[in-house]
């Protein structure tokens, strides 16, 4: 009698768990760093995508900026922690696929998302070794931000108000030199410019510039460029700007000091992403703001860069996943969303193709024509620190321009810079 | 016998969970870490860690920017060790008088203590910005002295010393709470036959105070001392290292190398090579008390 009573329990027991794990379904761990949570409307989305698949659950958690190393750890160990992570850019993705940790997503990139309805410049940061391995989740590109009316009392507006771009880095002097305002004793009340030297910026900041005025990153021996006399001309032009008090320098501290200054009118122009502009146009208002090319951007383009998604082997909603990165995080509300709200643009054409007939995004995709990414390196963070070290130093004044890419040429002789 | 040995069987085996604990969250970590400084081992491009003997030991020495993370740390030690144990002895000698309002100011001066480092460099990060931040319009607008302006953590000169005001801004309340003790524990008849022999304050000072807070300044300085070495919240979060490498510290160094470049191996020797210093100095702390009891 007893036997039997335990034998029922056991059933009534396994029958309970399988009716509830049924009634489960699948749960979509997703894990991003902090920011997004904030500026992405990730809960929407996971709203949209369980009306299509109601069984399906979202497990959302958080992460710092660029927190790779917690995550190749568990990864590396086989461990199930998140079926997709909204973490860092491409470059660490190489460092994850050197590991051979991540899935890629050629089998996704078909039909209205094959590879040539994605945004070149984006998908190919995202491509290792001929492979997509990630999802560029916020592409931006280098470019100038200037400010209208400032521009119009310079005098370097047209008929119709809008800021006539420099052709030149001596006409661009000259701008800066209109713009900037400095008080009896000398000292500067509003910069002409603030560029985004800072650690996080450098290395796009100084290629946007060498693109734009040579068309190309790499020098004569194929070799990243930090020997032209574009590359010269440019450290010189930023020099020059920062001894003469018509550059701020607050990025050299805070990353977050270019667009602090144009919020508070102490800059009229900002050398740093596109994106940028729709986050101080909330401060200052947008009619008042212009995306400017750098000289010759137009022609020759400048640097994009974009962060971006991974779904590791070790997820075990792999389809799931995949699903919900092209149904919901490239829909088009998804994207015009963040157009509209930061400025940011995510990797297919489409949604930029549709707002052609603004001014912002024609000046963008415009630049974009020619605009290129920077290689995959082993030694990338490395080059950052060597670039930024070397050109902060520079703009102390602590050291000339050719003794500046000197020591840049010298210090990264020994380093991995894969092309 | 039978009894001494079953009373220490019974320590044992009260200390047994304790150890346990620190055999797994301490020896074990350090063991391994000790062993990788020995090894070439980048996270992700290794298979595995390969023993390369003191190579890594020899790398130090010859690596500019290791000499300038020392270079550093030693100069931020030289600005954050004398002078977070001069304030915080002049701020106890004062607290230790009988003034009214008193124990008011002992616990203002406690408050830095509970304010995270990372949070006091945000918010030193805009009391020294040079357009806005409220250090320079004291200087230059209320103190009409724009001549000592300062654009503080991008200039060379300026960076690291205002780092150091930071950590003195930080740790002094705790040093003085250690002074206070000290001072609290002289007693009373010594200032009182020293008043009757006719000492005055200075006296007082340089022939009671001082030397019996020999044993408060030893501790002080030591700590001070291992807090300079180990500088590295306000690093990352107001300079990040820079400008340049003016701000660049050791720790700072050892992450950036763990966590930025995968160099576990290297990495794990400047932060022996910290560890070691401290421990240097903390051995050297203990002999010094061991002889003082002597």
């Amino acid at each position: 009698m007893f036997k039997r009573f335990v034998v029922i329990l056991i059933i009534i027991m396994l029958l309970g768990i399988a009716i509830t794990s049924l009634s489960y379904g699948k749960e979509l761990k997703i894990i991003a760093e902090a920011w997004y949570f904030d500026k992405y409307p990730l809960e929407k989305a996971a709203e949209n995508f369980i009306k299509d698949h109601p069984d399906v659950t979202f497990e959302w958690s958080k992460t710092g900026d660029f927190e790779v190393a917690p995550l190749m750890l568990a990864w590396s160990r086989d461990n199930y922690i998140t079926d997709i992570a909204i973490v860092a850019t491409p470059a660490e993705a190489v460092a994850f696929q050197a590991k051979g940790l991540l899935v890629d997503f050629e089998d996704i990139l078909k039909g209205e998302y094959a590879k040539d309805k994605w945004l070149e410049g984006f998908l190919s940061d995202c491509t290792i070794n001929g492979k997509v391995y990630a999802i560029p989740t916020d592409g931006e590109i280098m470019t100038l931000i200037a400010r209208k009316d400032y521009a119009s009392e310079a005098g370097l507006t047209d008929a119709n108000g809008n800021i006539i771009p420099p052709r030149t880095l001596d006409d661009f002097y000259n701008y800066l030199k209109k713009l900037t305002i400095k008080d009896a004793s000398g000292k500067t009340i509003r910069y002409g410019m603030d560029v985004n030297w800072s650690r996080e910026y450098m290395i796009l900041t100084y290629f946007s510039g060498i693109q734009a005025l040579r068309g190309t990153i790499y020098d004569e021996n194929n070799d990243l460029d930090f020997s032209s006399k574009e590359a010269l001309n440019l450290l010189s032009f930023w020099r020059r700007g920062v001894e003469e008090g018509l550059i701020s320098t607050s990025s050299l501290v805070d990353h977050s000091g270019p667009r602090n200054s144009m919020k508070s009118g102490l800059a009229a122009i900002m050398w740093e992403d596109h994106a940028r502009v729709v986050e101080v146009g909330k401060v200052v208002g947008h009619d008042k703001l212009e995306i400017m090319p750098i000289p010759d951007a137009l022609t020759n383009g400048t640097i994009s860069y974009c962060m971006s998604l991974m779904i590791p082997k070790t997820a075990q909603n792999i389809e799931l996943a995949k699903a919900f990165v092209l149904e919901q995080f490239n829909a088009d509300w998804f994207a015009h969303y963040l157009m509209d709200n930061w400025g940011k643009l995510l990797g297919l054409k489409k949604p930029l193709e549709a707002r052609k007939n603004e001014l912002v995004w024609k000046t963008v995709s415009e630049i974009l024509e020619n605009t290129v990414s920077l290689p995959h390196m082993v030694d990338h963070a490395r080059l950052v620190d060597i670039v930024t070290t070397e050109i902060q130093n520079m703009l102390k004044l602590e050291q000339t321009p050719e003794e500046t890419l000197a020591n840049i040429r010298q210090k990264s002789a020994n380093l991995d810079l894969i092309k | 016998m039978r009894k001494k040995i079953s009373t220490t069987f019974n320590s044992l085996l009260f200390m047994f969970p304790s150890l346990i604990i620190i055999g797994i969250f301490l020896l074990y970590p350090l063991i391994t870490s000790a062993y990788l400084s020995f090894t070439d081992y980048n996270f992700v491009y290794s298979i595995k860690p390969v023993f390369t003997g003191l190579v890594n030991f020899r790398s130090l020495f010859s690596d500019t920017y290791f000499l300038i993370a020392l270079r550093n740390t030693i100069n931020y030690t030289i600005v954050f060790f004398p002078l977070t144990i001069l304030i915080s002895f002049l701020l106890a000698l004062l607290l230790n008088s009988k003034t009214r309002g008193v124990s008011f100011f002992q616990a203002t001066l406690l408050l830095p203590i509970v304010v995270p480092l990372s949070l006091a460099g945000v918010m030193f990060t805009w009391i020294f910005a040079e357009d806005f931040g409220i250090l320079n319009y004291i200087l230059g607008d209320i103190l009409k002295l724009p001549q000592i302006t300062h654009f503080w953590l991008a200039e060379k000169e300026t960076a690291l010393n205002s780092l150091a005001a930071v950590g003195i801004w930080k740790y002094f309340g705790f040093c003085v709470i250690l002074f206070l003790a000290g001072l609290k524990a002289i007693p009373i008849e010594i200032y009182e036959s020293a008043e009757i022999d006719g000492a005055n304050s200075l006296q007082r000072l340089i022939y009671i105070i001082i030397p019996n807070l020999r044993g408060s300044f030893l501790l002080v300085g030591i700590w001070t001392i291992i807090q300079a070495i180990k500088v590295y919240d306000q690093v990352v979060v107001m300079t990040k290292g820079g400008p340049g490498n003016s701000t660049l510290v050791l720790y700072l160094y050892a992450w950036k190398n763990a966590f930025e470049y995968f160099e576990m191996g290297y990495a794990q020797t400047v932060a022996l090579f910290v560890g070691a210093l401290a421990f240097i100095i903390s051995a050297l702390f203990n002999l010094f008390i061991k002889s003082e009891r002597k």
